[in-house]
């Protein structure tokens, strides 16, 4: 209890390091979501219309991926990117872009699978109207993402709590390099391995309260159910 | 939705700007060089002096060797000389010095109910701890000081039972926690101890002996990216030599010196050198 009542005092006497690490953590998130985003849904998109048993294939592949186990995305991105690995030369192990690479390998196939269920559920009647008003390929895409727009912020939702209270990719990619690579999960493992539990408690405190709401608030500016 | 694309565009236009890296050496340090807090000490210490930021990754000895020999770090902060000496072996070492020592200690519960305290060696506490009834606490991850543990074992020629004897897997803090809930021995370097002593209920039952003392070495790898070279070279160089060493004698936990640098002109080149004056206590 004395733990908890200390992680309070220490968020609101506005430790600074608490929010340079609130930041990356956030920063790398939002970073990892936005690039998943980018490839994910017209991936999503391309697997829903994608034709016989290699389009099945395709789909049933992007829905085994999202169940991937952060630690081992962790660990075959650590052997790709160590200095001695194929990437090596690009020098990007224990960096913050190195955590962005891993998440985004992890919020992908959630975005393109659900992406994928969002367009397929759509009724037939809005391909057919946009078939008979002729759009090309690009606005076609359009269409359905609005179309299927709720559906799809529920998988951009659930990518960004996958990424965001993810701890092994993050500690395993980033390192836990003190101002560079420490996000709230991995400072929170660190601290009570140091044992100064009230700084991993307000930590916690802080992870639960943006990712509630985050939650809260997109679920009711766009995901509310109507009244 | 327009404006939660606009927030993820904002959020992509500034991983451009994360790349970039200003002077920094990374190293990997075994993880009481973290988890006791010195780390934090030497950071900006060093910075403030050459203007060079470390980056430090707090793993096991045994990991830090491997992160070494792939060159994802420039320098090594380790104390498992047999580890050490096998990096020699592979022709691998650059630079190697030993920088400071303390000693492991064996801790358990309050009550000693092995009466591990009364042995005569290290050796001895271990082989009565190994008949005894309480668990043995250990890492089980191949760093510095699982590797003594499993040496204190070997020259006492038993250990436990397999269910007595729990692997955490884990750094010294967690396996600490660890040992004082299930009230069991653990071997732990005295550092880490201090750090947690007010978190963990366990006493030092042993810490007596040649067999416990516990030796850090700094060692640069030929395998070191090339172009942190000059900046690892300065580096041991002050914590050998320098401003560094102070930092290291000055360092306490709870009022206590936990870590000592290497005694000045005392054979400090090899994995088996050994600190002229090993202080008694």
């Amino acid at each position: 209890m004395s733990a908890f009542l200390d992680a309070l005092r220490l968020i609101l006497s506005g430790d600074p390091e608490v929010w340079q690490i609130t930041a990356v953590s956030l920063f790398v998130s939002l970073a990892a979501l936005t690039l998943a985003t980018i490839a994910g849904l017209p991936l999503g998109y391309a697997l829903a219309h994608a034709r016989g048993a290699a389009g099945r294939a395709a789909s049933a592949v992007i829905h085994t991926l999202t169940a991937l186990p952060t630690v081992v995305v962790g660990l075959l991105l650590y052997f790709v990117l160590s200095a001695s690995g194929p990437l090596g030369w690009m020098d990007l192990l224990y960096t913050r872009a190195a955590m962005i690479v891993g998440q985004t390998v992890l919020a992908l196939p959630i975005v393109a699978a659900l992406t994928l269920v969002a367009i397929q559920r759509l009724p037939a009647a809005a391909f057919e109207t946009a078939a008979t008003l002729g759009l090309g390929r690009g606005a076609r895409f359009a269409v359905m993402l609005r179309e299927g727009r709720t559906a799809i912020i529920s998988a951009l939702l659930l990518a960004f709590a996958r990424v965001f209270t993810e701890l092994g990719a993050a500690v395993m990619l980033g390192g836990n390099i003190r101002g560079e690579t420490r996000t709230l999960t991995t400072v929170i493992a660190l601290e009570h391995t140091k044992g100064d539990d009230a700084r991993a408690m307000a930590l916690g405190l802080i992870l639960v309260v943006i990712a509630l709401a985050v939650n809260t608030g997109v679920h009711s500016r766009w995901l509310r159910r109507p009244s | 939705m327009k404006r939660l694309f606009c927030a993820m565009a904002a959020a992509l236009a500034a991983v451009a700007g994360c790349t970039a890296r200003p002077a920094t050496l990374r190293i990997a340090t075994t993880t009481s060089v973290e988890s006791s807090g010195l780390l934090e000490t030497l950071v900006p210490a060093f910075q403030k002096e050459h203007g060079v930021t470390l980056q430090a990754i707090a793993v096991g000895s045994g990991q830090a060797f491997q992160l070494g020999r792939r060159g994802d770090v420039a320098l090594l902060l380790t104390h498992e000389p047999a580890g050490e000496r096998a990096l020699f072996n592979e022709g691998l070492v650059r630079y190697y010095r030993k920088l400071m020592f303390n000693r492991f200690v064996i801790a358990g519960p309050v009550g000693d109910p092995a009466g591990a305290a009364g042995a005569a060696s290290a050796s001895d506490a271990m082989a009565r701890i190994a008949r005894g009834s309480a668990p043995f606490v250990s890492r089980g991850d191949e760093s510095g000081t699982h590797v003594r543990e499993r040496q204190l074992w070997k020259s006492a020629g038993i250990q436990p039972q397999p269910a007595r004897l729990i692997e955490t897997g884990q750094g010294m803090a967690p396996t600490l926690r660890v040992a004082a809930e299930r009230q069991g021995y653990v071997l732990t370097d005295e550092a880490t101890l201090a750090r947690l002593a007010n978190a963990v209920n366990l006493r030092v039952i042993y810490q007596d002996g040649p067999d416990l003392l516990n030796t850090y070495a700094i060692v640069i790898l030929t395998t070191a990216p090339a172009d942190s070279r000059g900046a690892a070279e300065t580096f041991a160089r002050w914590m050998t030599e320098g401003a560094g060493r102070d930092v290291i004698d000055r360092f306490r936990i709870g009022g206590r010196q936990v870590f000592f640098g290497w005694p000045a002109g005392g054979d400090n080149a090899s994995p088996e050198s050994m600190p002229a004056a090993v202080r008694g206590r």
